[in-house]
């Protein structure tokens, strides 16, 4: 597997990928709202001290579907290319045995990724779609890798 | 001479070079003649087969 970026863009793509969560989270700000206020109406409807039935939380979104929608996009494609960044650099000493290391790991995340997708298409829990796929591949990728380097102690 | 100095004549980690040794690793044609060279030897001085490598795996 060739690498075509320099070892120094490995810190990049780590960046982009940390870049990408915080933009996810952001992006599910809306849900993450609807979900405490249903569970503060549920648990705390009345107010034990005064007895009184407290005034329930009224759903105000924080982000415009529209924006969600972009923020949502926009994290998907930094986190894809974070993490391609990061396979694509070469290790500081890039030689014959790395590249062995890389295929193994290549091979690896293919048949777990295909078996996680498998498993989802016969269960059909959550919606899978296709970028999850990519991502699922590239995390299990870099996850390998790291822990052949690991055993092998390359840095 | 150390692991590090053989990886350095041959362009490959200090790791690639203890892998080699302790067997988990198979070097290329072009990495077996360069150590070879290194050492003024021919590739089977220094690498041997051994049983296992006739068995089917």
């Amino acid at each position: 597997m060739k690498t075509y970026l320099p070892h120094a863009y490995k810190k990049v793509g780590i960046v982009v990928v940390l870049m990408a969560i915080a933009l996810s989270f952001l992006a599910g700000a809306n849900g993450m709202e609807k979900g405490y206020i249903k569970g503060y109406n549920l648990g705390y409807s009345i107010n034990p001290s005064t007895n009184t039935e407290e005034t329930p939380l009224t759903y105000k979104e924080i982000l415009s579907p529209g924006t969600a929608n972009t923020l949502n996009w926009i994290s998907i494609v930094f986190s894809i290319s974070g993490f391609l960044m990061y396979i694509f650099s070469s290790e500081k000493t890039e030689d014959e045995f790395v590249q062995k290391l890389r295929y193994q790991s290549l091979e690896k995340s293919l048949l777990i990724t295909w078996f996680v997708a498998l498993l989802f298409f016969i269960f059909r829990q959550v919606e899978f779609e296709a970028f999850y796929v990519l991502q699922i591949q590239l995390i299990t990728y870099v996850f390998i890798f790291h822990r052949y380097k690991t055993k092998h102690q390359i840095n | 001479m150390t692991q590090a100095g053989l990886a350095k004549r041959v362009s490959v980690s200090r790791q690639t070079i203890n892998a080699i040794e302790l067997g988990k690793y198979v070097p290329s044609t072009l990495l077996s003649l360069k150590i070879a060279h290194v050492f003024g030897a021919t590739v089977n001085e220094i690498f041997k087969l051994e049983d296992a490598d006739w068995q089917e795996k």
